[in-house]
């Protein structure tokens, strides 16, 4: 291979950390927010496997950067990403990424009719964070930046959003340019508890299963 | 297997998601084809496909967000200059692009219908094969569905001939089953290209070997939408009658794989806009100028010059989009700042647009739409000539030079945001305007860009600015800008005049 040297961005960081959904079998990508392509639509799998269209967001509207969902855990995973930790606290950047996480916990969860969702309508949804760097955060870092995103969550809350964020840390290896994902779960006061967080950590991690 | 038998390749992508997807496509058609895929992450997340058949082994990488790399290669780094394809499909050891694709998942509709077009150019301009896979029906705001304009597809046409290399328009999606990749030829059509191309790299064959049938099937389609739909949107297509001769997609083929056929082979002036005397009748009886939706000096004696003659139209179906009247205000505003900081000129100009010019609309927004028209082919050079200097007598005697017999196009872009006109869609429309109605034929257009609202300081630039993809295009394309206050600008030579 030519040797070349990259930048990590956000487009990276998401599509690392997808590469290893993609390998955890009791999880699928909903949902992912590359710049264009036939990415642009929730989509869902009925009782047999077939992927059909769940919902399409309207132009110019805000959306996640992931939806990912596990049957087995009856668990959906709202993701906001950004190419770094502090691009994460922005205050308007906080504001939205909690916005969307309700604003389609409610979506959502009135697609019960929808054949390609039907009973995910009742799932947990576990709001996320993900982010990419070359140093490891601390976990003060991480509880200050899940305690921000808790605050905003909590207006106008969506009753299936649980407690615990999902952190998830695509750290570039200096030198190899290896990228290593970490993933932490951070509890916050409110929310429904209905997700195993041990559990959850487990799901995602291919190389223990 | 050794190192010296296996051939690398690299696909470059807008994002990874494009890049793997189209691979593992190509994957899933070579394995059809006795062909086994095995794929490994390379630093935990580039994708790295090994097929292996009977011939050499071919490795392809993917690599996607282009910008993220460094060194990024210099062919990939030229095409980008022109606008982002989605896919490029590189070949390391002689630095060359093979091809480059463009897909995307909604019909552009309206002034946005051509919004890619300044890729394929950027594309075909260093003979970069180019595929572009668009929806032919989409899903619009409105809930209705739309059709994909046929400009892309004849533009493609155009440098297909010009360029002897592929330019090709996929659609994918019916009436019933909009924006759906899964329905209609286009999808595989397009992998079964790139497998062939990877199959041809095993073998050690040149890239385009044996793509002279399905580009002639690809070719069929183009021409059979161009069929189906142009009368949709204009009232004359030169050639129409020649769209379904059976021979014709043959030809494309043979000259897209450059082993052109003989001139004479061609149906006579196919494609080409002709000039003024050799519309059919019916048509030239419809030139009619018509009154404009906002007044405008030089537009107001465009359209007098249909009435006359001297130029004509291409439809009369285009419409007005009105802007909120604090929006024209601002942008005003900003446009005059800009135009302010400018060079000294002589004789003097002044940016005179103000928000009162812009009529209101039924809605209670204002129309910036001057002339309905946005393209006006002249017969003569020296007849724009006499219409710019009658509206902006200040540039009598500036625009000599220019061969008074040749014709023209002038293309109207009403934009009043700062730095529009340079972005999309209006960097696309001049790109397919541009090539379809003549720069490239045998008997060349100037083409001049006329953009009342805008201030031409901003198509003066030092060196720094000069990635500008908009100024780009223009400097290569453009003959002749003008802009508000009556200000010409010549890209080629950055004379402000």
């Amino acid at each position: 291979m030519n040797s070349y040297d990259f930048q990590l961005t956000e487009e990276i960081a998401r599509w690392r950390f997808e590469v290893l959904v993609h390998a955890c079998p009791s999880w699928f990508v909903a949902f992912t927010n590359p710049t264009a392509g036939p990415w642009k639509r929730v989509m869902g799998r009925d009782r047999d496997g077939k992927e059909g269209e769940v919902f399409r967001f309207p132009r110019d509207s805000d959306r996640p950067d992931l939806i990912l969902v596990c049957d087995e855990l009856r668990t959906l995973a709202i993701i906001e990403a950004k190419d770094s930790m502090a691009k994460l606290m922005v205050d308007a950047q906080i504001t939205k990424s909690a916005q969307v996480v309700n604003d389609l916990a409610r979506t959502l969860s009135g697609l019960k009719h929808n054949a390609f969702w039907g009973a995910r309508a009742d799932y947990a949804v576990c709001p996320g964070l993900l982010w990419g760097g070359e140093r490891a955060s601390s976990r003060g870092e991480r509880e200050a930046l899940v305690l921000r995103f808790a605050r905003e969550l909590r207006e106008k809350a969506h009753s299936a959003v649980c407690r615990d964020c999902l952190c998830i840390e695509v750290l570039k290896q200096s030198g190899t340019g290896v990228l290593d994902v970490g993933l932490f779960l951070h509890a916050h006061a409110t929310g429904t508890n209905a997700i195993a967080g041990p559990a959850l950590l487990s799901s995602l991690r291919p190389d223990t299963r | 297997m050794s190192e010296q038998t296996t051939k690398h390749l690299e696909l470059w992508a807008d994002s990874f998601h494009e890049g793997d997807w189209a691979v593992r496509h190509v994957a899933s058609i070579l394995a059809g084809q006795g062909v086994r895929a095995s794929v490994s992450l390379l630093k935990g997340f580039i994708p790295e496909y090994v097929f292996r058949g009977s011939g050499t082994d071919v490795r392809v990488t993917v690599f996607g967000s282009y910008r993220s790399w460094s060194p990024l290669p210099q062919a990939i780094a030229d095409v980008l200059e022109w606008g982002k394809p989605d896919l490029i499909l590189y070949d390391p050891t002689s630095k060359r692009i093979i091809f480059s694709v463009e897909e995307t998942a909604a019909v552009p509709t309206g002034n946005q219908a051509l919004q890619r077009c300044e890729r394929m150019y950027g594309a075909l301009r260093v003979s970069v094969p180019f595929w572009y896979l668009i929806t032919e029906f989409g899903k619009h705001v409105d809930g209705g569905v739309r059709r994909d304009s046929i400009w892309p597809t004849v533009m493609a046409l155009k440098l297909t001939r010009a360029r002897r290399t592929p330019c090709v328009v996929l659609h994918y999606s019916d009436a019933d089953n909009p924006e759906d990749y899964g329905v209609g030829k286009g999808l595989d059509a397009l992998f079964r290209c790139l497998a062939g191309v990877v199959a041809n790299a095993a073998k050690g064959l040149s890239p385009l070997n044996g793509m002279e049938e399905p580009l002639a099937a690809q070719f069929t389609d183009m021409l059979n939408f161009v069929k189906a739909q142009w009368s949709e949107l204009v009232d004359f297509m030169p050639g129409s009658d020649s769209l379904d001769a059976p021979d014709l997609p043959r030809l494309y083929a043979r000259t897209a794989m450059n082993h052109p056929p003989n001139a004479d082979q061609w149906p006579a002036n196919f494609l080409i806009w002709p000039r003024f005397p050799e519309l059919p009748k019916a048509v030239r009886a419809n030139q009619k100028g018509r009154a404009l939706i906002k007044k405008d000096a030089l537009c107001a004696l465009l359209e007098n010059d249909i009435t006359e003659k001297r130029a004509y139209g291409l439809s009369n179906k285009t419409g007005s989009r009105p802007q909120p009247g604090d929006s024209i205000a601002a942008w005003i505003t900003q446009q005059k700042k800009m135009f302010s900081k400018g060079v000294v000129l002589e004789p003097r100009a002044e940016y005179t647009v103000a928000a009162s010019d812009f009529p209101e609309s039924k809605s209670g927004l204002f129309h910036v739409t001057t002339a309905k028209n946005i393209v006006y082919l002249y017969d003569r050079w020296s007849d724009v000539q006499e219409a710019i200097e009658t509206a902006f007598p200040r540039l009598a005697g500036k625009l000599a030079g220019m061969d008074r017999s040749r014709p023209a196009l002038v293309y109207v872009s009403n934009s009043l945001k700062p730095g529009r006109i340079f972005g999309d869609p209006f960097t696309g429309q001049i790109a397919a305007f541009a090539t379809i109605f003549g720069r490239f034929d045998p008997e060349p257009r100037y083409v001049i860009a006329y953009f009342p609202h805008q201030a031409y300081t901003q198509a003066v630039v030092g060196d720094e600015d000069r990635s500008n993809k908009g100024l780009t295009l223009m400097r290569e394309l453009t003959d002749l800008l003008l802009f508000g206050g009556g200000v010409a600008v010549s890209l080629q030579t950055n004379e402000v005049l």
